[in-house]
């Protein structure tokens, strides 16, 4: 895990008090990463201190209004159901009609009780900060460790690369590949096997 | 980074699905009963006026998007859907109003009138301290607006509005692995332009 990761867990409160503690520690050796933690601290409590400001007392009054003349100048999004206007004697024959197909409902044969449903697959994030890089995508045991089978995009520009696969239950190792050549371990992860190769494969659970 | 996302349906519903009064507000609502709509804009139009403030920098503008927010949401309720949360529907149309806003031809006649926002509140210390947080809030405010609109959304939505990654991937659909990422990356250059305000 990076550096920038672990001193964004601490400052979001995502370290447990053991975690917290060691992290504290390490820095308090390495003025660099006290460094940081502190650079972080700072500006969520500048950003946290900054005064809200005051709702104007007109905000509410104007949106109804506003919502109302677009609704009147807008078509009609959803018809009441027309009202039946109908004879007495129609109303006793449709209650016996509904009655009737009441009873047939009612003796329909059972349905089959329900297979039980295999595990289903999860939806998994992947994210792989690569500026200049050209193509990002990930390999792992759920694809054969195939570079072009789950490709990631930056659609933004900000030169972090995004995507998702459904995986199955169970856990899965992945590394990235950038550039189709270049294999890179997960520098956010938590979970790493060697594989022989003299790579750390990244390790995701899906529960 | 990769995050399990199915935990992320938590995110619409959190376990908090849209509440009975909620249900029946919005079901009356689309009835065109405009006081069950209002009711809905009484409880949701703080946070979301306090978002759209820190986005644009400007009270002004702020009112105008959030009252043009409720007025989409208002002709659209019928798309609205029921399993997610009602404030996190409306967080969306917000944000998405504030992104129009600011690449708007309005944002750009206001802002080269006017002054940078100064950010005040009703309860206020006493003089020195308060002329302290008034500088403080500027020097905060131009540090913000000299960020990337991404970046500026990623503390506005975490550090300021103080949501969780899940809430903030319910609003703007962006992967929570990415947006750790983007707020890491968004403290730095926000901790370098409060250096060089200072």
């Amino acid at each position: 895990m990076t550096r920038s990761e672990r001193v964004r867990r601490l400052v979001d409160g995502e370290l447990d008090a053991v975690e917290a503690a060691a992290l504290r520690a390490e820095a308090a050796r390495d003025p660099a990463l006290a460094a940081e933690i502190e650079a972080a601290l700072d500006v969520v409590d500048a950003l946290r201190a900054a005064p809200a400001p005051p709702v104007p007392d007109d905000l509410v009054d104007g949106a109804v209004l506003r919502a109302v003349q677009r609704a009147h100048a807008a078509p009609p999004r959803r018809r009441a159901l027309p009202r039946l206007h109908l004879h007495p004697a129609a109303w006793v024959g449709l209650g016996a009609a509904a009655a009737l197909a009441l009873a047939l409902w009612a003796r329909r044969p059972s349905a089959p009780p329900p297979e039980e449903a295999a595990p289903a697959p999860r939806r998994v994030e992947f994210a792989l900060p690569a500026e200049g890089a050209r193509t990002v995508a990930v390999a792992g045991d759920f694809n054969e460790w195939r570079t072009d089978a789950t490709v990631l995009r930056d659609d933004d520009g900000d030169g972090v690369f995004v995507g998702a696969a459904e995986l199955p239950p169970g856990s899965h190792a992945y590394m990235f590949v950038v550039d189709g050549e270049r294999w890179v371990s997960d520098p956010y992860a938590t979970n790493f096997r060697d594989d022989g190769f003299g790579h750390r494969n990244a390790i995701v659970r899906v529960d | 980074m990769a995050v399990v996302a199915a935990a992320l349906d938590s995110a619409h519903t959190g376990g908090r699905e849209l509440g009975a009064v909620e249900r029946r507000w919005v079901r009356d609502a689309l009835d065109g009963d405009a006081a069950a709509f209002r009711l809905i804009v009484e409880a949701h139009h703080r946070p979301l006026f306090t978002l759209a403030a820190r986005l644009l920098g400007n009270v002004e503008d702020a009112r105008d998007v959030v009252q043009e927010s409720f007025a989409k949401a208002y002709v659209s309720l019928d798309r609205y859907d029921e399993r997610h949360r009602l404030t996190t529907w409306l967080h969306r149309i917000t944000l998405n109003t504030c992104r129009d806003f600011l690449k708007s031809a309005k944002r750009r006649e206001r802002a080269s009138g006017d002054d940078p926002i100064l950010e005040r509140v009703d309860e206020r210390p006493g003089p020195e301290e308060a002329l302290e947080r008034d500088r403080r809030a500027v020097q905060v405010r131009r540090a913000l607006d000299s960020l990337k609109p991404s970046y500026r959304e990623a503390l506005v939505l975490k550090d300021m509005q103080e949501l969780s990654y899940k809430e903030i991937r319910a609003i703007t659909g962006t992967p929570i692995t990415a947006l750790k990422i983007r707020v890491v990356r968004a403290r730095k250059r926000m901790k370098r332009a409060l250096e060089a305000g200072a």
